[in-house]
């Protein structure tokens, strides 16, 4: 395992023991009667992400770590994802699905690199079309309005 | 026996509505191109086409599915065989003979033997599915509370014991969609847990919704992070395809096991279609009159893999129709798709409503014929669709996810509670959990917190006397022995990897 590894590992199980326990806590909260469920859930997991975790520091003692860097994989695609989608629903709500969906699906292929417009049209057309007679005619959801239609 | 041939004729009848076989059609192109897209899933597309079947009546909806399901576990095998890259993890075996086979200019003969292979084990588990599941059914009809809150956690226990070489992850993973089930309304009591003062958390997590995220969001953006493994160069031509699909029957032997490997791998929950292929390849090539051709383009491993991994369609479907129990995270999905419906799977379900389960189950055996022209014209004309770039594949899934979980109740609440999802299944591929175990957690949880809460309410002394009525139980003892027996299995394929 390299340093990198051994860190991510030991920081996700300190994490995952952390969280189980805030929800044990909070399991114990509600009343005995309903909560029997998630006590028992919560207690588990609390064992499991400690036994998580000592088993990381074991491993970490019984194997030297090895300074090659390990391959971080990069945080730019997960952070274009979640607020290019975060943008994405909170302009659904002031310019409705359409115009927010059109501008959604053009910006993000521009942004990742396709620059061809036809290409970027083409597709954002057709995807609107489909979602159209599928959604709409098909099955009659009630797409949201924005301030234009 | 009756009443299997008697389900027969029912379900073949529904069949004869023309809607549902064009949504049988429908759906199998729609589960090819997704099937042969390298990054979507199956349990992607199954889940991203559940909101549309609300329009429809069950056996419509159910149809459309299925035939997404047979065909997506298929197709996968021509962007392995073609481009070298599996469409889905069920086909990372095919790629063994399937890619070489293309080297050696044989790529029509590959992608001949691999469809018909592929229906001919879809089919094969299908006729299994049919004759195996009511006398399971039967069965099952002898179980109570506590033997449903053991099945739960059987299933559960499996999925996590069989995680890819991290047990401890498997069993968190597990536990934590466990967890995320007991959110919102007690079944019985009716307190709020855990909801944040969110009313489209009030009856729990939608399931669907969930789904969508955790399978959609972090193929994304795994897609986007290696966006240059769709990038490939040249393909090869696929011509002549239909002359070379009779050549697949010289190898009956090799097909017969390998259904009945994929079948059985089916029916054991969390085992998987990637599992079953694997270990068809292996006894293909161990009765091989010539092992030395395997991983240079044998058409007997091919035929044993492609085979295998639509053989555990049948089989994934045999516990969940009976029992509620899914075989594998596409049948957990499917599962959703029948409780949307109303359907409740189980084993009065044969009883209840056996028109509409036999209809699918017909319907799955005419979506394996209706696929094979499909891939060998999609094979043949759609190739310049599989290299679609993951720059455009990406923004697509993420609108089709939007739209999807927006659809089922017309609520941009929903929409935000998919992203979160979505965040938890990039937050768990990231540290290498499993999202299977999570999965079936998330589809099983109700059913064990609603047969615990009834198992207790049955016993005077709480606790001890519910553990009591675990072993003194023989329905009850064989389920915890076999939950038991898996986890110690898992420890030592654990420990023997090391």
């Amino acid at each position: 395992m390299t340093n990198t590894s051994i860190r991510r590992e030991l920081a996700f199980s300190g994490s995952m023991l952390a969280l189980s326990i805030a929800l044990s806590i909070k399991a114990f909260t509600y009343p005995a009667e309903s909560a029997q469920f998630p006590r028992f859930l919560t207690v588990l997991q609390v064992l499991f992400s400690a036994g998580l975790l000592v088993r990381s520091i074991v491993g970490r003692r019984g194997e030297p770590p090895r300074d090659e860097p390990g391959r971080r994989p990069s945080l730019i695609a997960p952070l274009a994802v979640f607020s290019s989608l975060g943008l994405y629903i909170v302009c659904i709500q002031y310019l409705g699905y359409f115009v927010s969906t059109a501008l959604f699906l053009a910006i993000s292929m521009i942004y990742l690199g396709r620059h061809r417009p036809l290409v970027v049209f083409g597709a954002t057309a057709a995807f609107i079309l489909v979602v159209y007679s599928l959604f709409v005619l098909f099955i009659g959801v009630r797409l949201p309005r924005g301030m234009l239609f | 026996m009756e009443s299997i041939i008697l389900g027969i004729v029912q379900g073949s009848a529904t069949l004869l509505d023309p809607a549902i076989l064009a949504l049988i059609i429908g759906g199998t192109i729609f589960g090819i191109l997704i099937g042969a897209l390298p990054g979507l899933t199956s349990t992607m597309g199954v889940a991203l086409l559940v909101p549309v079947t609300f329009a429809m009546s069950a056996t419509q909806g159910l149809a459309l599915l299925g035939a997404i399901y047979c065909s997506s576990t298929y197709a996968g095998a021509i962007s392995a065989i073609l481009i070298n890259i599996p469409g889905t993890p069920a086909n990372c075996c095919t790629i063994l003979d399937g890619y070489p086979m293309t080297k050696n200019g044989e790529a029509s003969r590959a992608i001949a033997l691999a469809t018909v292979a592929s229906a001919i084990g879809g089919m094969a588990s299908t006729v299994a599915l049919l004759f195996l599941a009511p006398p399971l059914a039967e069965l099952a009809l002898r179980f109570g509370s506590q033997e449903y809150f053991l099945l739960a956690l059987f299933g559960v226990s499996v999925i996590a014991s069989l995680s890819n070489g991290n047990m401890l992850k498997g069993f968190i993973a597990g536990i934590l969609g466990l967890f995320l089930s007991s959110i919102g309304m007690h079944p019985i009591t009716g307190d709020l847990r855990f909801t944040m003062g969110i009313p489209e958390l009030y009856n729990g997590l939608p399931l669907v919704v969930a789904l969508i995220g955790l399978y959609s969001v972090p193929e994304v953006i795994a897609t986007l992070r290696d966006p240059g493994a769709c990038a490939v160069g040249g393909v090869a031509e696929v011509r002549g395809v239909f002359g070379q699909m009779l050549e697949v029957f010289k190898y009956k032997v090799v097909m017969l096991r390998a259904s009945v490997i994929g079948t059985v791998v089916g029916i054991v929950p969390g085992a998987g279609s990637s599992i079953a292929s694997f270990i068809a390849y292996d006894d293909a090539k161990k009765n091989s009159k010539r092992p030395g051709d395997f991983g240079l383009g044998s058409a007997e491993g091919l035929i044993a893999s492609e085979t295998a991994n639509n053989a555990v369609v049948g089989g994934s479907l045999v516990p969940t129709l009976t029992l509620g129990i899914p075989g594998n995270s596409v049948s957990a999905v499917l599962l959703g798709g029948l409780l949307v419906h109303g359907l409740k799977p189980g084993p009065a379900l044969f009883a209840d409503d056996s028109g509409t389960v036999y209809g699918f189950i017909m319907s799955l055996f005419v979506a394996n014929l209706v696929f094979v022209p499909v891939g060998l014209l999609v094979a043949r004309f759609g190739v310049k669709f599989i290299k679609m770039p993951a720059t455009i594949l990406g923004p697509l899934v993420l609108g089709l996810a939007v739209i999807g979980s927006y659809a089922i109740n017309a609520s941009l609440a929903e929409v935000w509670i998919m992203v979160a999802i979505g965040f938890l299944g990039f937050l768990l591929k990231e540290f290498g959990m499993p999202r299977e175990p999570l999965v079936l957690g998330l589809v099983l949880g109700s059913m064990a917190e609603g047969e615990l809460s009834r198992s207790l309410a049955l016993v005077r002394n709480g606790v001890p006397e519910l553990l009591a009525s675990f072993v003194s139980r023989p329905l009850s003892l064989v389920i915890l022995a076999l939950t038991l027996l898996s986890v110690f299995k898992g420890a030592l394929s654990q420990r023997k990897r090391k």
